[in-house]
């Protein structure tokens, strides 16, 4: 053979196709729509159908309940050993005693922020998901709706639990307080509310970022390295702490207040900010990239 | 119908996709054939929304996807790259997708069964094998009964059962009166499972055609011939402009005259013939005919001695090797 007929720079026109026989649409497809109650509803599954997600669930609450008790055991025994000008001075902030466990909490609660979208990025999954709401948004919002309450839901059911478990065993020592005495309930809900903050603010940074690793290292240097760089700021520049994640989680969740540290609603105003800022840049990428 | 109009898509210098115009008709099944890195994956993305086209655009029944209020009603999609979550069960993965624009839980199990998934569907799709994957995404696909599909290599990996199965429900979905736009870098395939071919190459367009005329322009009909005097019937053969190479002791290639006119031709000549058999150049000659510039230049590597089509077909073996060198040009993505 020395000829072919097509060289690489021709194109043969397409033979006109035959008429196709009129095929009957499904019934559901009088019905069916993109809404963003079903993207919700759809979000719902995927969150509640990841074996892992439950089990990190899980561990943030058995964390937050486990810790809320034994540090409260520990300051009952570190009690007996102090003097009492010691005990004036160290035994302040009894709620905050069996709050200890929200530290690792947000780590976990954050950390599985990430994975619920960089989790569909690895995956592949995100294309999927894409694909099936095209104008994308109604996916990250919905996201982070489903996400934020129920992280909020689980960690107001941790937080609650281990504030009776521990107040329950500082009472041995005269310094529980109970769920009714002023600020007490702010404080719960703050707590709760700080860890769906680092939860919704994961979700963000997975967005932004799309693989694990980074996610994850750029979210604990926000909560855990910025307040030791803010700390470590020279005169009022470390008033900056005030304005970062961590700064207004404590303005929450602080009972005696010095100069440092914002009004609860402050805190509040600073939490939702990041929040905010935080999905706003994800939102924005998310619509501009390619999946 | 898929129309796409001058699509172009570049990846920072990379060109992926270039100024490609084509059109897919319904009731047939369509192969997109292209060697890998051709563009075939990107032009289905961007199809689908999911890359932004640097130029032009494609269109479905005469919409852009993302303005479908249900749009896996309108168009069934399955991803070359899995896009399954591992973690989850099939069923729960499919229920998330069909919640999104209320596709109800008994279409679920519908298409469960039509792939035959039922009984694994509470496993998590981790544990699957590459074909039950495949069967998932073309469930997915199925979820909103379309009249669009966009499969990218289906078949890829599968087993022989998997790809006649594939290859006969493309072929019913088709008959359905279905838009079946499917891809593949293997021409073999493509030659049982499609009627129509739209074939590119560097992500440019090279041929829009039947398959059958696509055979036929690539590579001439050859025509196997048997003599005890071979050389003489060389000698009338090619005199008449045809192309004939000797084959064994008694036989010969002939390209370019009909077996009749050969036959007429020995006749004449008193030449005794033993055999006259008109065969067909293999596909996939035909395509690596076709797609060979696109190849090489991905290669960036000197042309490699060319193998006559009608040599490798009248020893009757495929020589798929620089088909599956292209292989070597596909790239992850970043
Ligand atoms: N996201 C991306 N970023 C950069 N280059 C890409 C991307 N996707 C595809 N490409 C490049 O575009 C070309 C076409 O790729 P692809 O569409 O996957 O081809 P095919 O599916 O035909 O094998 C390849 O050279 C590939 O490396
Ligand atoms: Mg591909």
């Amino acid at each position: 053979m020395t000829t072919t007929p097509l060289g690489s720079g021709e194109t043969l026109q397409p033979r006109i196709a035959a008429p196709a026989p009129v095929r009957q649409p499904a019934a559901f497809h009088t019905t069916a729509k993109v809404t963003i109650s079903r993207v919700l509803r759809s979000e719902w599954t995927k969150l509640t159908s990841l074996r892992s997600t439950m089990w990190t669930m899980l561990a943030a609450l058995v964390v937050t309940v486990g810790f809320g008790c034994l540090i409260p055991a520990i300051t009952v025994s570190e009690w007996h050993n102090s003097t009492p000008q010691e005990r004036a001075e160290n035994f302040t902030e009894p709620v905050m005693t069996s709050l200890a466990g929200g530290y690792f909490s947000q780590i976990a609660i954050g950390v599985l922020g990430v994975l619920l979208i960089t989790g569909e990025y690895s995956t592949g999954m995100i294309r999927t998901s894409l694909g099936a709401v095209p104008h994308r948004l109604p996916v990250l919002f919905a996201k982070a709706a489903v996400f934020g309450v129920a992280s909020f839901a689980l960690s107001l059911v941790s937080i609650l639990t281990a504030f009776f478990c521990g107040q329950a065993i500082l009472h041995q020592i005269g310094l529980g307080v109970s769920i009714g005495d002023p600020h007490v309930v702010r404080v719960l809900l703050g707590g709760a509310f700080f860890v769906t903050t680092i939860g919704l603010l994961g979700l963000a940074l997975g967005t932004l970022i799309r693989s694990t690793g980074g996610s994850i290292a750029a979210l604990l240097g926000l909560i855990f390295v910025v307040p030791i760089i803010t700390g470590l700021l020279p005169g009022d520049w470390g008033s900056i702490h005030k304005f970062v994640p961590d700064g207004g989680g404590e303005a929450l969740v602080t009972v005696v207040r010095d100069s440092d540290v914002m009004t609860p609603l402050g805190g509040l105003v600073v939490l939702l900010a990041w929040i905010v800022v935080g999905l706003g840049a994800a939102a924005y990428t998310m619509v501009r990239r390619d999946a | 119908m898929i129309e796409a109009r001058s699509l172009t898509k570049r990846y920072g210098s990379k060109t992926a996709v270039d100024d490609l115009t084509f059109s897919v008709q319904p009731g047939v099944v369509t192969g997109f054939l292209g060697p890998n890195g051709a563009g075939k994956s990107t032009t289905m993305r961007v199809a689908i929304g999911l890359d932004r086209p640097t130029k032009g655009k494609i269109t479905v029944n005469g919409r852009a996807y993302r303005d479908f209020s249900a749009p896996l009603c309108e168009v069934g999609v399955l991803l070359e790259a899995k896009a399954v979550h591992t973690g989850r069960s099939a069923y729960k993965h499919l229920l998330a997708v069909a919640q999104t624009q209320g596709i109800p839980r008994r279409r679920v199990d519908e298409v469960l069964g039509l792939v035959g998934l039922s009984d694994v569907a509470g496993k998590r799709v981790g544990g699957f094998s590459l074909g039950m994957g495949q069967r998932l995404g073309i469930a997915s696909a199925m979820l909103g009964d379309p009249g669009v599909l966009i499969l990218d290599e289906p078949v890829n990996g599968l087993d022989p059962e998997g790809i006649r199965w594939i290859r006969t429900l493309l072929q019913t979905l088709a008959a359905e009166g279905r838009t079946i736009f499917v891809s593949s870098h293997l021409m073999s395939e493509m030659a049982l499972t499609a009627t129509h071919l739209i074939v590119v190459g560097r992500g440019k367009l090279i041929a829009n055609m039947s398959v059958e005329d696509f055979i036929r322009s690539a590579s001439g009909d050859l025509v196997h011939v048997r003599s005890p005097e071979a050389n003489r019937l060389a000698e009338v053969l090619d005199r008449e402009n045809a192309k004939t190479t000797p084959t064994g002791l008694d036989t010969l290639a002939v390209n370019g005259l009909t077996a009749q006119r050969i036959g007429d031709l020995a006749f004449e000549a008193g030449v005794p013939l033993h055999e006259l058999t008109p065969r067909q150049v293999s596909l996939e000659d035909a395509f690596m005919d076709i797609t060979r510039d696109a190849v090489e230049y991905n290669h960036g590597q000197p042309q490699q001695a060319r193998v006559p089509a009608s040599a490798t077909a009248a020893g009757g073996s495929v020589d798929d090797g620089s088909v599956g060198a292209g292989a070597t040009t596909a790239r992850g993505r970043a």
